[in-house]
């Protein structure tokens, strides 16, 4: 056994790692697209109390918050391609299920849980804006779409940004789980490439590295624009 | 011009309007006086729908609505034939002074931007904002913030004007601004409906002074003959309180 840190391995591994960002990233933006509207729209409908989607809404959030990724990974994983079977059989379908990228899998996960995260974040965003706005938009004649759309979302999404900034790094972090579905990301490449000549720590600090840095920089890159978007919050000298 | 009828609203069991009739000329400046939870506020929000009523009719610069059952689409069109000045001035936090007054033009009534834009500029110019357009309201005081209201209400140019407590939540010094663009606007022969406790404004600008307690209108009257001569043994009691003892010699 080598004594010490393997200096020349930890650098190329480095690389390694940094190669599966591509990936991580993509699947992180994917589930916010999906997650941002989806979310939103969950949000409205628990604060204007919609019976039944309201209800449906609470359930589906507490499930999410009660398990962790990694089992809704794994039930996603073995149940997707059993339903996908089923239906191709009675369509009469001609496709492989096993070559259904991973990313598929990542995509459908990451966007389930995100969604009920932001539901959460921009339920409790909405509730910050005082109620004089909307009635001060109806009173200059705005209908309550244009009052959502003009004033109210606007300064919800402010008071939301630190809020969506944490579930953005908690995403990243957890599409490392990825892994799990043989996904072709930073923790998996860099995993693959240690188990090759047994230097699991150099591997495992050149991850710690590459999400500390990615982390970071989205951390920075969301302070910039809640500082940009809250202008208007400058107080009175 | 305006004209409510049968007005009843209760909140849960409490019954906060118990049947107020009310009419408003054009360019009529009413006040409305009486004591805290008598009901001033309520009848206001009920006009501009922000409350729904449990009954009673308005009839509105030509257009007839039942306060109850008002379709959105009459709810639409009251609103854009009133203007509505708040306690808390309500200004949108994320928009400019300009912004601020040009947002029912551009996006509730259609007007296009530049048009709007300059309306906005003069309502503001009008209000004493001329070096304040670009201000957003976390950099105006409260005096500031209520006249950027008012210029709000006054660019869309309405047929009536709202005010409930323009003045309540300002520091004393800043009451007199505020006051001030109110007089000059009311001047103009714009037609208001004031709720305030406002007393020396009452009896300067008011043609019609409406006191209230208890939920209905207990006398209505000019300002002379409501601060002067006030019949009912309420509007006596009310304004013995409110008013400064020298009035009580002057009279």
């Amino acid at each position: 056994m080598q004594q010490g840190l393997n200096i020349h391995f930890m650098i190329d591994t480095f690389f390694v790692a940094l190669s599966g960002v591509p990936v991580t990233l993509f699947v992180t933006a994917v589930a916010l697209l999906i997650a941002i509207p989806a979310g939103f729209l969950l949000a409205l409908s628990r604060v204007n109390e919609i019976p039944v989607i309201r209800q449906i809404t609470m359930v589906y959030v507490s499930f999410v918050r009660g398990t962790p990724i990694i089992v809704q990974i794994f039930i996603t994983y073995a149940s997707v391609p059993l339903i996908l079977t089923a239906l191709f059989e009675k369509y009469g379908i001609q496709a492989n299920i096993y070559d259904i990228h991973p990313i598929w899998y990542a995509f459908i996960v990451f966007s389930f849980s995100t969604t009920a995260i932001l539901s959460e974040v921009f339920r409790s965003s909405l509730g910050t804006v005082d109620r004089g706005q909307l009635e001060a938009a109806q009173s200059v004649g705005l209908t309550s779409f244009q009052a959502f759309r003009r004033i109210l979302i606007p300064q919800a999404l402010v008071s939301a940004l630190p809020n969506l900034a944490t579930a953005t790094v908690n995403l990243i972090k957890a599409t490392s789980l990825g892994y799990a579905m043989s996904l072709q990301e930073i923790t998996l490449k860099a995993k693959v490439a240690a188990n090759a000549g047994y230097h699991y720590i150099e591997a495992y600090i050149d991850i710690f590295l590459v999400y500390l840095i990615l982390c970071s920089l989205v951390e920075f890159a969301f302070k910039w624009y809640e500082r940009r978007a809250s202008r208007y919050k400058v107080h009175h000298a | 011009m305006l004209e409510i009828t049968g007005l009843r609203k209760s909140f849960g069991p409490l019954e906060i309007l118990k049947g107020v009739d009310l009419e408003i000329g054009k360019g009529d400046v009413v006040v409305i006086l009486g004591p805290s939870g008598s009901g001033k506020t309520t009848l206001l929000r009920c006009i501009n729908f922000l409350e729904r009523a449990d009954e009673g009719n308005a009839q509105i610069g030509g257009l007839q609505v039942d306060l109850r059952s008002a379709s959105k689409k009459e709810v639409h069109s009251v609103r854009q034939k009133t203007a509505f000045v708040f306690q808390n001035y309500n200004l949108f936090n994320n928009k400019t002074a300009i912004e601020n007054v040009a947002e029912g033009l551009i996006t509730g009534r259609k007007i296009p931007k530049k048009k709007a834009r300059e309306t906005a500029r003069k309502a503001l110019d009008k209000v004493g904002l001329s070096d304040k357009h670009d201000a957003f309201p976390s950099q105006l005081s409260g005096g500031q913030q209520q006249r950027v209201g008012i210029a709000r209400a006054v660019a869309l140019n309405p047929e009536i004007i709202l005010f409930d407590e323009p003045t309540s939540a300002l520091d004393p010094e800043l009451v007199g601004e505020v006051l001030g663009v109110m007089r000059q606007i009311a001047a103009e022969g714009t037609t208001m409906l004031v709720v305030t406790h406002e007393m020396q404004f009452a009896r300067d600008v008011a043609n019609k002074v409406i006191f209230m307690d208890g939920g209905v209108v207990v006398e209505s009257g000019t300002p002379d003959e409501i601060f002067g001569r006030p019949k009912e043994e309420r509007t006596k009691q009310f304004l013995r309180r409110v008013l400064p003892e020298e009035y009580n010699y002057s009279i």
